[in-house]
């Protein structure tokens, strides 16, 4: 059994039904990426799997660690170890690069040292108490993805972290993906546009199109397949 | 390290700034001289009404700040605190001070049933539902009360050891409006370190900035929303108390007081309790030092048409008028809340 599976997930908005029969799944130790065009629903899994607000969940199951997601609210979530860095980071803009940290450690079960964690994120070493508004959107990447790890998650999952960073930055989470999946055995299930960061960091690759899985493919596979790149990904 | 700017330090005095400050300060130095006694009442009333008004607007600010509802019933809330306490120690005969505890932990429990049985179901909806519902709650309270109490003024008696004046030797000030500066004083610091120092403060700061990130990061935030409205409620009612054992009470005074604590908010800025605070100490101070200004510039002058009476109610919405002119956030409030 995998860390993560989700199978038959239909999901949606009062709007209209975004996803029609998801199926992934995530083992331990494993990053994996979820490609695809803007409204494919790639943002509206994450956020299925997270209990939030919005969407509600029509069908399906998801399950975490032999935990039914769906049983769960959103506040219990990080407990068992699925983590999400949002679209957008999220930080909490008048909390300091402490305190944000301290509200991850304060609720989580079995959280990280803050000291250990900031030791991995030289960048943020001299802001500490500085509020997150004033970093730069690198800066509070890194602050989010930080944030995530103080709650020790076994599958993190993240979205769109590289999105509008400049190149050199995205070198440097790509990095950080890799030494937190290696180092600290967290899984990652990271959703991307930028195909060249998803083939950077994960092994294996789901291309979501008009909320379905229609492709599951290796990083040669895609690196390779022009064709299917035009298709799914208009790259 | 880049220093931070902090706000209202980038900008110099301008002429006008100054000729504004020039003539409060000049207009401050001439009325203590002329009338002292009257002076040092009206600052100790302008202090006296300013912190009840931060008392109320302290919930209010809360609860707009995290469950995003403008709670029109927390006027009725402050009526409720008073009315309590006429019905424990005029009623039942128990004491003041026991009043002083159980009166707020009785409005903390009605504030229990506002949430669970109405409020909840609100939250992240229209705001304008709130808005409704929280009104609605406002009149059946008024209207209870009126039932209950009657709708003839009512008025405790405060304790001996309250009832009696200090005499400072220009004037005196009766201990009640001490003791309820004192009280006041240690809530508000109270609600700070609570808010600014406690680890259940971080989650409440951060679930006003962002709830449901706070939520992803494993906070109960339902939690923390009743907690800290049944907190808000409970101040409410303290405030209650405290002016009704000062100078009675009435129903009018819960609509006479949630308008003058919504400007308080305003001009402190939404989402700033220190903002409440200052605004509140300004509206109270501004309230009761603009009359005694004006009748002071009357006499020195000798131009009587200056000397407007009643202008003191009309004070707290001249501040709210030239604040939000100035800006629009408040003097504390976010950038982008309400703009």
């Amino acid at each position: 059994m995998s860390l993560l599976d989700v199978s038959e997930l239909e999901a949606g908005y009062e709007t209209g039904q975004v996803l029609f029969g998801v199926d992934l799944s995530v083992d331990e130790n494993e990053v994996v990426s979820l490609l695809g065009r803007n409204g494919a629903g790639k943002t509206t899994t994450m956020h299925a799997l997270v209990g939030a607000d919005v969407p509600r969940v029509f069908g399906g199951s998801m399950t975490f660690n032999g935990e039914d997601l769906r049983a769960h609210r959103n506040y219990q979530i990080s407990d068992l170890g699925l983590s999400l860095v949002p679209e957008g980071r999220r930080c909490f803009r008048d909390l300091t690069v402490k305190e944000n940290l301290r509200l991850a450690a304060d609720h989580a079960g079995d959280p990280l040292p803050v000291e250990e964690v900031l030791d991995q994120f030289p960048e943020l070493d001299d802001m500490r108490d500085r509020p997150s508004k004033n970093m730069s959107g690198g800066e509070q990447q890194m602050l989010a993805i930080a944030r995530s790890l103080v709650t020790n998650p076994k599958l993190m999952l993240l979205d769109e972290p590289c999105e509008g960073l400049a190149p050199y930055i995205v070198r440097r989470i790509e990095s950080i993906i890799q030494e937190i999946n290696e180092k600290q055995d967290v899984s990652v299930l990271l959703v991307e546009q930028n195909v060249a960061v998803a083939v950077a960091v994960a092994e294996r690759h789901y291309i979501l199109d008009e909320g379905e899985i229609v492709e599951e493919v290796s990083t040669a596979q895609l690196r390779e397949d022009d064709e299917l790149r035009q298709e799914y990904l208009g790259v | 390290m880049n220093a931070i700017p902090i706000p209202g330090t980038q900008r110099s005095i301008t002429p006008a700034g100054g000729i504004v400050w020039g003539v409060l300060v000049l207009l401050t130095v001439m009325s203590a001289i002329v009338r002292p006694g009257l002076f040092v009442d009206q600052v100790i009333g302008g202090l006296v009404y300013g912190l009840v008004l931060v008392l109320i607007a302290l919930g209010l600010s809360i609860v707009l700040g995290l469950l995003g509802i403008v709670n029109f019933a927390h006027g009725a809330l402050f009526m409720l605190g008073a009315y309590f306490t006429f019905q424990l120690m005029e009623v039942w005969g128990v004491s003041f001070w026991v009043a002083l505890i159980v009166a707020p932990l009785g409005v903390g429990l009605v504030g229990v049933a506002i949430e669970r049985g109405v409020l909840r179901h609100l939250y992240d909806k229209n705001p304008l539902n709130g808005l409704l519902a929280t009104f609605g709650i406002a009149l059946m309270l008024g209207e209870a009360t009126r039932a209950i109490w009657g709708g003839t003024p009512r008025s405790v008696v405060a304790p001996q050891i309250l009832s009696m004046s200090f005499d400072l030797g220009v004037t005196t000030v009766s201990r009640i409006r001490l003791f309820t500066v004192a009280v006041a004083v240690v809530v508000i610091a109270a609600v700070y370190l609570l808010i600014e120092r406690t680890d259940f403060g971080l989650s409440v700061r951060a679930g006003v900035l962002d709830r449901e990130m706070a939520e992803f990061l494993g906070v109960n935030m339902n939690v923390r929303f009743i907690s800290m409205f049944v907190l808000g409620a409970a101040i409410a009612g303290l405030g209650g108390v405290l002016r009704g054992a000062a100078v009675g009470m009435d129903v009018g005074m819960a609509n006479q007081f949630i308008i003058l604590a919504f400007v308080v908010v305003v001009v402190g800025g939404i989402g700033s309790l220190f903002g409440s605070v200052v605004a509140g100490l300004l509206i109270g101070g501004a309230s009761y030092l603009t009359p005694l200004y004006l009748s002071t510039l009357a006499e020195v002058t000798t131009l009587e048409f200056i000397n407007i009476p009643g202008i003191g109610g009309l004070v707290p919405y001249l501040v709210m008028i030239v604040v939000l002119l100035a800006r629009p956030r408040g003097l504390f409030g976010q950038e982008g809340f309400l703009e």
